[in-house]
């Protein structure tokens, strides 16, 4: 990321408008082109060379120089000191150290020029060997190149980031997010250890998630800037979105208004959602039997609680407007089981049944656990590779009969 | 019955039903999760209002243990560390003490870990005090009969144990999940507290009790109410002059004026005109702390500005590397051969410069903990005799047998310098302490040195010479 002083932006009436660079720019793909190729041209080389050359051109004057250069260094690793300068200085400080303790000088230029001549060295060469081993004259031993297109995207993104880092409220508005980029989305938020409050705006296709951490209720503070900066290029993912943050600049409150017309890449793998074909045919199994429900590949995601979300792989709705989901655990994902049960014995919910494969259901601590489960008796079941519709339709109907008891 | 659990730096109380009346005072009802919550901070106050109303409720929070600790070798406290512990605990164990470096905070936490025998926190500044502080716990801490194993977080190092020293940043990102952990959480140069990220560590913790240290709490910006407010009132403090002759070494101040060089004040002064111009134009007279950042932001938006920026940053290094110091610098360590001296600096490049032109050793906070140790126990054994820095000794860092001090050069603020002043102020049997300040002569450094002069710390020491 960028630190404070790399960020580039303008205020006006109130909003903060970072300044964005074209990612498309010829001159800039050159200017980020001849940046990578120094970076790599430096690889066993002192990084004080690598400055001296980017200073020294023509293209390092470019305003957003100094910016690239910080992403292209968090990208090197430096050649690990093996402590040989830190010994040979131990020596030197202790021989002049005992110098100055045995002969008093009448001026520092004597005892340099003593010193010097009892270490049979010039003195510039030993003044230089002293301290050779800090941060400006280590070494670069391994750079991970990028594209220049990459990197002015990357650029872009950091921009954004490094306001984030100073951002207090944050808002995104998510337009008809798929069901793929909403459980990418609140896992990410999940993994970077955020908060949401969920409303839909007056356009019921919106998703408008608050971002933020549990204290942030009680302190208008920018304890949280980290994360989000952190979160804000999985927003990049997706499809139609938009961020509104407030922004604290020395002491003064900016709006930030992003969306995905800034057409910004995420540097983040993206997290793809696998949904098996197995489902599909399972779907169509069940349909073909009739009955009180038609089952769909699920779409919604359901809060459970505690900012917990559970992604159904099929949803069963009734003509009379009842909606059932089913959520599969399967051995990838066993490990949400534990921490949905709990939930849901907690907090029992109507509209949720839930299927665990037996593998899963065997293992130590699990078969236990489900045994235990109140909830799970009424609403769960287990299958072997695939739920069949016979055993979906028994925990349809358990589920519908203790909630109707 | 309701129940109360930790969860994030917060308190959460179930069942969540919603209300009108929040279940005890501090909670808020979160939308976000559909439950009543709380800073996980007020657990001491939920503890006394419980106990108070007669309330029946369920602790799932409280993660930390009572600890049956005791001294491994006996400590005899001084008075005034004797008064300070009284005051603090008949402070129901919450607040602050203020004591000048070299008076024993460390001992004095130690005596109250002892007292309130809890799982505890300490947070540190710097990776230096937090290997110091380990040092001292685990010399003078026994829980039941055996050694008290020390846990760090900083450093590369992450091993939370009961009793347990933390970086202020290490502290900050751990806090959300061992807030519940500590019920004591000590607070060394607490004055860092009303950081905002820092503010964080004091309200995720849910410790009933709490200790600040510092040699000097007040803060320019005056909020060291935050302190306050996060820790507990100010219970003790005692100032150097005070603790002179009793705990710490006499010591005298000496100004020391060097001329620069013709090329030096050539650059200086064209340098001054440039900057001082900008500010005349700009209409700004430095008048109150906000000019600084009036300054600020004007240089940055425009090209004369910047210049000027360029020029108040080249002005100041001009003074305060100026040639004229090095030669004074080494007449003094001429005058104290054999005494035990610390070279301050106001940036690492000047720290550097000393460390290569005298060829001494040098601690900034680009020095490896390895060497960083070497240094310090050679400085401690007296194989070293002169140590130059440039912030990273400023505060804290225990370095007993300092007697002369050297400032090149530093910014006007008087907790710097009294800070600077309290590493050579160490007690020993007939020692009296040294302070030189080196500044450029008919430069801005003597604006700055007659500002901090005012501190009442250099009342009564020597004149200028």
């Amino acid at each position: 990321m960028l630190t404070k002083d790399l960020l580039r932006y303008r205020n006006r009436k109130e909003r903060v408008h970072p300044s964005l660079i074209d990612p498309k720019d010829v001159k800039l793909l050159t200017l980020a082109e001849e940046l990578v190729e120094s970076f790599k041209r430096h690889t066993g080389r002192r990084l004080s060379e690598l400055d001296d050359e980017i200073n020294c051109s023509e293209w390092g004057q470019n305003p957003h120089c100094a910016g690239l250069r910080k992403l292209l260094l968090d990208r090197c690793d430096e050649v690990e000191d093996d402590g040989q300068i830190a010994t040979k200085r131990s020596n030197l400080l202790a021989q002049a150290e005992k110098l100055r303790r045995e002969v008093v000088f009448a001026s520092l230029g004597d005892f340099q020029a003593e010193f010097a001549k009892s270490q049979s060295c010039d003195l510039t060469s030993l003044q230089e060997q002293l301290y050779a081993d800090l941060p400006e004259f280590r070494v670069l031993k391994e750079f991970k190149a990028i594209s220049p297109s990459a990197l002015l995207h990357r650029y872009n993104c950091a921009q954004i980031q490094g306001l984030m880092m100073m951002a207090e409220d944050v808002e995104i508005i998510i337009k008809n997010p798929s069901l793929e980029e909403r459980r990418s989305f609140f896992r990410s938020l999940k993994f970077q250890r955020l908060m949401s409050e969920i409303s839909s705006g007056e356009d019921t296709s919106e998703l408008r998630c608050k971002l933020s951490g549990p204290l942030r209720i009680f302190q208008n503070s920018q304890s949280y800037g980290l994360r989000l900066a952190q979160f804000f290029p999985y927003v990049l993912h997706l499809k139609r979105w938009q961020l509104v943050a407030s922004i604290k600049l020395n002491g003064k409150y900016f709006t930030l208004d992003v969306d995905q017309k800034i057409a910004v890449e995420s540097h983040y793998k993206k997290m793809s959602v696998f949904v098996p074909p197995e489902i599909t045919s399972f779907i169509a199994t069940f349909n073909e039997r009739g009955g009180k429900y038609q089952a769909s590949e699920g779409i919604e995601h359901m809060p459970i609680g505690q900012q917990s979300y559970c992604f159904p792989d099929v949803t069963f709705a009734a003509s009379d407007g009842t909606k059932i989901h089913l959520e599969l655990f399967h051995r990838w994902h066993a490990g949400q089981l534990d921490g949905r049960l709990k939930a849901l014995d907690q907090n029992p919910m109507r509209g949720l049944i839930v299927g665990v494969s037996e593998d899963v259901a065997k293992a130590s601590g699990v078969s236990q656990h489900l045994a235990d489960s109140s909830w799970f008796k009424e609403c769960g079941f287990t299958f072997k590779t695939l739920p069949t519709p016979k055993s979906v339709s028994g925990a349809l109907s358990r589920h519908d009969a203790h909630f109707d008891k | 019955m309701i129940s109360l659990r930790f969860e994030a730096g917060t308190l959460v109380a179930t069942p969540p039903q919603q209300s009108a009346d929040a279940p005890w005072s501090g909670f808020t009802w979160d939308q976000r999760t559909s439950q009543w919550r709380a800073p996980a901070r007020c657990y001491r106050q939920l503890l006394t209002d419980a106990r108070d109303l007669g309330q029946q409720w369920q602790d799932r929070a409280r993660d930390y243990q009572t600890i049956n600790l005791n001294l491994a070798e006996p400590i005899i406290p001084r008075t005034h560390q004797t008064e300070a512990l009284r005051a603090w605990r008949d402070a129901g164990k919450a607040g602050c003490i203020a004591l000048p470096t070299g008076a024993g905070k460390t001992i004095t936490a130690v005596l109250a870990i002892v007292m309130t025998g809890r799982s505890t926190l300490v947070v540190v500044p710097t990776i230096d005090l937090m290997q110091q502080w380990e040092q001292v716990l685990s010399k003078y801490l026994r829980a039941e009969s055996s050694p008290c194993k020390i846990g760090l977080l900083g450093g590369g190092t992450h091993d939370p144990q009961p009793i347990t020293v933390a970086t202020y940043d290490s502290a900050l990102i751990h806090i959300e999940r061992l807030g519940a952990k500590f019920g004591l959480l000590i607070f060394d140069e607490c004055h860092h507290l009303p950081a905002p990220q820092y503010q964080t560590i004091a309200l995720a913790s849910i410790a009933p009790f709490r200790l600040g240290l510092s040699a000097t709490m007040e803060r320019a910006d005056g909020r060291e109410s935050v302190v306050y407010d996060l820790v507990g009132p100010l219970v003790y403090e005692a100032k150097i002059q005070e603790m002179v002759a009793k705990v710490l070494a006499p010591y005298d101040v000496f100004n020391i004026q060097v001329p620069m060089s013709a090329e030096e004040r050539l650059a200086y002064e064209m340098a001054r005109a440039t900057y001082t111009s900008f500010l005349k134009r700009s209409g700004i007279r430095f008048n109150q702390g906000a000019d600084w950042m009036q300054f600020v932001r004007m240089a940055a938006r425009s090209a004369d500005g910047r210049q000027a920026m360029r020029a108040y940053r080249e002005q100041k290094r001009l003074a305060q590397a100026a040639s004229g110091k090095l030669a004074a610098t080494w007449e003094i360590l001429m005058r104290h051969a054999g005494e035990q001296i610390i070279v301050f600096t106001d940036d690492n490049a000047m720290a550097y410069r000393i460390g290569r032109e005298f060829f001494v050793p040098v601690l900034t906070h680009q020095t490896r903990p390895k060497e960083r140790k070497a240094f310090l126990d050679g400085f401690r054994t007296g194989s070293i005799s002169v140590l130059a820095t440039s912030r990273v000794l400023n505060e804290g860092v225990d370095v007993p047998e300092a007697s002369v001090g050297v400032v090149l050069s530093g910014t006007g603020t008087v907790r710097e310098h009294v800070q600077r002043l309290g590493r050579i102020l160490r007690a020993r049997p007939g020692k009296r302490a040294v302070l030189y300040e080196v500044i450029a002569q008919g430069t801005s450094e003597y604006f700055v040195n007659q500002r901090r002069r005012q501190h009442d710390a250099y009342q009564g020491s020597a004149p200028v010479s």
